[in-house]
C-alpha cells in the first residue's frame, strides 16, 4: 500500500478490494493487502511502515481493512468468496529499533486486528468474505529470531490463520537441511512458514525456489509428525517464472501437497 | 509427632495426586497435540493448533446481504515525485533485486515507483522494478528491466515536487551503476539507454 494519510489509504483499500471482487476467478481466493514493514508506531501502538515511508497505526490499518471489504462488498458479482488478509513484512524490524517483543506484539494483534475484521464482516453480512493475516518474511530482511516473533504472537493470539507469503532465501536447493541468507537455517524457514498459525504460501518466481522449497519441507517432516503442506503460492510477473509456472514448478516437486492458490504480486 | 505424621502423609497424598494429575495433563497434551482435525471445505486434515485459524479463514457463505456498503469520503493520496526515504520497505523479494534506491510519485489516479538495484541472482546486472497503480480502479502491474554489466543500480537525478505529479510518471530518470556507467530510464517506454 502506497498512501501517505490515513483517509487516503482507506481510499486505496476501498479499491483494491473493488477490483478484486470485480475480477474475482472463482472460488475461495485471497486478498493480501501489504502494509509495509512493521513497526513500532509508539509505545503502546504497533502497524506498519508503508511503501511510501509514513508510517500507520493498527487502527489505520484496520480503517483501511474495513474499506476494502466494503468495496468487495458494493463491487461483488456473485462469483466466488474472498479472504481479506493483513499483510505486512519482517523488512528491517530490528534496524528501526524494534525488540523480539515488539515483533510479538506486532504478530498478535495482527491476529487480533483480523479478528475485529472479521466481525465487522459478519455484522454487516458480508458472507461471501472472510479474513486472515499474512506477512511477507524474507530472511535476507531480518534476524531469524525476530521473525519467528510475528509468528509466535499471531499464533499466542490464536485467532488468525497467518500466510508466509515470504522467501527462502540463501537456502539450499537439495537435501533437507542446511544454512539460508543473514543466519538463518532451513528450520528458521520450515518454523515461520509452518509453526502454529502459520501456513505457506511461498514466493516462487525460479525453479530454483521450488527446489528450497521443497528442502523446506523435507526439513519439516523430519522434525515433525504433522506433515508439510504448501497453501499455495506467491507469484509475479517478468521474472524466471510466470506465477501459474511457480505454482506448477512447486507442485512437481510435491506431488499433491499444494493447495490450489496463486497469490500474485502483480 | 502425631500430627507432624498425618501432617507429613497429607502432603504425600497431596503430592501424589498433584504429580499423578500433572502426568494424565502431560498426556492429554501431548495426546490432543498429536491429533490432527478434518476440514471438510479443504478435503484436509490440519494440526489442532491451525484447526481454529483455519475454519475462521472461511467464509461463511450463504448470499451477501443485500444493500451498499459506505464509501470512503477521501480520494488515494497524491504524493510529489520523491526519492525515498533510505528505510521505506521495499515490497521486491529479495530474491529478485539487490535494491540500491528508489523513486515515488502519484497523481492521485496513477502512481509509479521506481526501485534501483542490482539483479539478486546476478549482481554483475543493474535493474529497475516498476511498480504502477491505477488507483482509480485499483489495480498493479509491476516491470523488471535489467541493465547488462552496470553492477547496482542508483537513480542519480529524477523530478522532484508536487507540480510533477502526472507529468514525471513518463519522465527519464537518470542512473549510474557500480561500474561507473551511466544512463537514463525512460519511464514513457520503460526502456534504458546508456550514456
Amino acid at each position: 500500500m502506497y498512501a501517505t494519510t490515513a483517509r487516503g489509504l482507506e481510499a486505496t483499500a476501498y479499491r483494491h478490494g473493488c477490483y478484486f471482487a470485480q475480477h474475482h476467478p472463482g472460488g475461495t481466493r485471497l486478498l493480501v493487502l501489504d502494509f509495509g514493514a512493521a513497526r513500532k508506531i509508539t509505545t503502546h501502538t504497533v502497524g506498519a511502515l508503508d511503501f511510501s515511508s509514513v508510517r500507520f497505526s493498527n487502527a489505520d490499518i484496520l480503517s483501511a481493512l474495513e474499506a476494502a471489504t466494503n468495496g468487495h462488498h458494493n463491487c461483488y458479482t456473485g462469483v466466488g468468496s474472498t479472504i481479506v488478509s493483513y499483510g505486512n513484512s519482517n523488512y528491517h524490524m530490528a534496524a528501526s529499533g524494534m525488540t523480539r517483543r515488539d515483533a510479538w506484539h506486532v504478530g498478535y494483534y495482527q491476529s487480533a486486528r483480523a479478528r475485529q475484521l472479521s466481525d465487522y464482516e459478519r455484522a454487516h453480512g458480508y458472507n461471501r468474505q472472510s479474513v486472515a493475516a499474512a506477512s511477507d518474511m524474507e530472511p535476507a530482511w531480518d534476524g531469524r529470531l525476530i521473525t519467528r516473533a510475528l509468528v509466535n504472537g499471531d499464533t499466542a493470539q490464536g485467532w488468525a490463520l497467518y500466510y508466509d507469503y515470504g522467501s527462502a532465501d540463501g537456502c539450499p536447493t537439495s537435501g533437507s537441511s542446511g544454512s539460508c541468507s543473514n543466519g538463518w537455517g532451513v528450520g528458521d524457514v520450515a518454523y515461520v512458514s509452518n509453526h502454529g498459525a502459520a501456513v505457506p504460501l511461498p514466493e516462487i518466481y525460479y525453479t530454483a525456489n521450488a527446489d528450497q522449497w521443497t528442502v523446506v519441507r523435507r526439513w519439516w517432516n523430519a522434525h515433525s509428525s504433522h506433515r508439510y503442506r504448501f497453501w499455495g503460492t506467491t507469484g509475479t510477473t517478468h521474472v524466471g517464472l510466470t506465477p501459474r509456472g511457480g505454482w506448477n514448478a512447486l507442485n512437481a516437486r510435491n506431488q499433491g501437497l499444494v493447495l490450489p492458490e496463486v497469490n500474485c504480486f502483480c | 509427632m502425631e500430627s507432624e505424621t498425618h501432617s507429613s502423609l497429607l502432603i504425600r497424598f497431596v503430592l501424589g495426586c498433584l504429580i499423578t494429575l500433572a502426568v494424565v495433563l502431560l498426556a492429554g497434551v501431548a495426546l490432543a497435540g498429536s491429533t490432527d482435525t478434518y476440514i471438510p471445505q479443504l478435503g484436509i486434515t490440519v494440526p489442532d493448533d491451525k484447526a481454529g485459524p483455519v475454519l475462521h479463514s472461511l467464509p461463511p457463505g450463504g448470499p451477501e446481504t443485500p444493500g451498499g456498503a459506505p464509501v470512503p469520503m477521501g480520494q488515494p493520496d497524491r504524493i510529489p515525485a520523491q526519492m525515498l526515504a533510505p528505510d521505506a520497505p521495499v515490497p521486491i523479494s529479495a530474491q529478485v533485486l539487490q535494491p540500491a534506491n528508489a523513486w515515488l510519485v502519484s497523481d492521485g489516479a496513477t502512481l509509479v515507483a521506481v526501485y534501483a538495484g542490482a539483479a539478486a541472482d546476478t549482481p554483475s546486472n543493474g535493474r529497475f522494478v516498476i511498480v504502477r497503480q491505477n488507483l482509480a480502479v485499483g489495480n498493479q502491474t509491476e516491470d523488471t528491466i535489467d541493465v547488462a554489466g552496470t553492477g547496482l543500480l542508483k537513480i542519480t537525478s529524477a523530478p522532484i515536487g508536487a507540480a510533477v505529479e502526472t507529468s514525471a510518471q513518463r519522465a527519464k530518470l537518470r542512473f549510474r551503476g557500480s561500474n561507473g556507467t551511466a544512463g537514463v530510464l525512460d519511464l514513457a517506454t520503460d526502456r534504458t539507454r546508456k550514456h
